[in-house]
This record gives structure tokens, sequence and C-alpha cells, in this order.
């Protein structure tokens, strides 16, 4: 993790972590949304993900259509992996190698992630009339 | 976002040297593979993989173009025939894997095909980025046929060469 604090103070980031849980969080304001990014580890790789959407936010949303587009994208944007959580809220994530980490692959892995998040909402969102809020204040 | 952007185009001799690179690192995991021209800006390299016990062969595309190593293979061809409700479990059961495996990214294409992907930036390729990729991608066919596909009682085999001679 002191790797990781010192990309990201390389990189002028604000940040908090969370020693009890051994993650870091980042606010990121996304289209004038606000986003928690979370980066963490594991023996072999560090995480980076945001969580876009709520699960009870995609109550009214057309599932199948959803699911196809969010495919779709993971095979059209190089380094952008949607993904869903075991209760159903969307999210992009990306995986870096410990043993592989470099300053530069971490930098592009973790600005790939706003930028899913932004064509999420105005590209997978916005056909489907789902309104992405971001956090509450 | 310098990532994520369309694909540029970089010289002859950057992109020869990329491609130099790849092949070398398929030399140090010990594999054999084949160059095909796709075209002027993409370099097709195709790797023929085998499980260890040779239950399972398929070859594995990496394309090697301006910004980005691009690692895939189809799993399943659209013209799989699922119901409505078969395609969208299908759909969750991908969209779920690729939060819980490292580097293993399920998509399909606008034609409905399925397969598996990996990108690695040329800017921060390196031998053992290049492998985690690689491997991610046998690993993620070996995951969508024992578990995704059982757990959705699919019976499945991968695309045959034939099958796939119009992707490739």
């Amino acid at each position: 993790m002191e790797t990781i604090e010192n990309y990201l103070k390389k990189m002028n980031m604000t940040y908090r972590v969370i020693p009890a849980e051994d993650r870091i969080i980042l606010p990121y304001t996304i289209d004038d949304r606000r986003f928690l990014l979370i980066i963490d580890r594991s023996d072999k790789w560090v995480r980076f993900f945001i969580i876009i959407v709520e699960a009870d936010e995609l109550k009214n949303v057309d599932k199948a259509q959803l699911f196809k587009s969010l495919l779709e994208a993971n095979g059209q944007l190089a380094e952008i992996k949607y993904f869903i959580t075991d209760q159903g809220s969307v999210g992009v994530i990306g995986h870096e190698g410990v043993a592989s980490l470099s300053f530069e692959g971490f930098q592009e892995e973790y600005n790939a992630l706003p930028y899913a998040v932004s064509y999420f909402i105005a590209n997978i969102a916005s056909p489907l009339k789902l309104d992405v809020k971001g956090l509450e204040e | 976002m310098g990532s994520v952007q369309a694909l540029g185009t970089i010289g002859v001799t950057a992109m020869a040297e990329i491609l130099e690179r790849v092949m070398q690192y398929l030399k140090s995991l010990n594999l054999s593979y084949e160059v095909k021209p796709v075209d002027g800006e993409i370099h097709r390299v195709v790797v023929p993989y085998s499980v260890p016990d040779d239950s399972l062969k398929f070859d594995v595309y990496i394309d090697v173009s301006g910004q980005f190593v691009r690692f895939w293979v189809l799993i399943m061809l659209a013209d799989r025939v699922l119901s409505e409700k078969k395609c969208e479990e299908l759909y969750h059961e991908l969209l779920i894997a690729n939060g819980q495996l490292a580097e293993v990214k399920y998509f399909i294409t606008k034609k409905g095909d399925v397969g598996v992907v990996g990108h690695e930036g040329v800017k921060v390729l390196t031998v053992d980025g290049f492998r985690d990729e690689f491997r991610a991608i046998p690993y993620g066919i070996i995951y969508f046929l024992t578990v995704i596909a059982k757990k959705l009682n699919l019976s499945l085999t991968l695309p045959t060469k034939d099958e796939l001679s119009i992707y490739t």
C-alpha cells in the first residue's frame, strides 16, 4: 500500500486510507456527480473499482439491454471492465499485478476508471433513461 | 484519459519493435506462434494453446496495434441460439465473473458472439504484464466452460477454426 500511496502522491491525488480494511478511498467528481474510487490489494493483485449505480436504482431498468450494453462496451474499450456485484450494483474495475506494478501501469489503469464512469453515463445509462445520481451529499 | 482513446498510428519501426517484444515474450513462455498481418496498423499473432491434459485446444489471438496489445478468443458464437431468459442469465453471470476474476474480461460483439479479452498498453508492456494478460485468456475460457456454462446447464464446445475463419 505504501507504493500505491507514493503513486497517488506523485499524481497529486487526495485520498483517505482505511487501515482496518486495507483500502484507499478517493472521492471523485465525474460529470458533476460524486463517486468513490476504491483501491485495495491482495497478495497478487492491486484492484481499483468504482460502483457507478447501486442495485436499488436499477429496479425499472431493462436489465437485458443493460447487461448487453455493458458487455459490448467491455469488448470495445481497452482497459475498461464493467461488472456487476452479487447484490446487482454496476461498477467498473481494473486489476494490476503486484509483480508487474509500475507507476505508468498504475496510472493507465487508474485513469481508465473515471473515463469508464463518464462513458457509462453518456452511452449506456442515457439510452436506457437511467438517471445516474452518484453518491448523495 | 489517454488509455482509452481510439487507437492511433505509430511508426513502422516502433510497431516492429513492439511485435518483436511480443514474440520474445511468447518465446520466454515457450509458446509457438504465427504472425499474420491483418491491415496496415494491426499485426495478429496466433498462438495455439492447449491445457495441460490436452483436453482443450484453441488459438489465442494477439492483436498488436499502435497503443495496445489485445489478447482475445471467441468462446461462443452468436449462432448458438439461446432463449431471451437464458441469454440474460448468461450475460449476468459473465458480468459477475468480470468482477470476481482479475484480468479476465468477458465481452460480447455487436453480433452477439461471446469472448474473453485483455489489453496491455504498449507503453507499459513488460514480460510480467504480458504473461498475466495472456494467462487470463485460457483461464477465462476454462472458467466459462467449467463454471458458467455448467451453472447455466449450457452444453457447448469451443468454435472450430472453420467457424472462426470469418473473424480471423
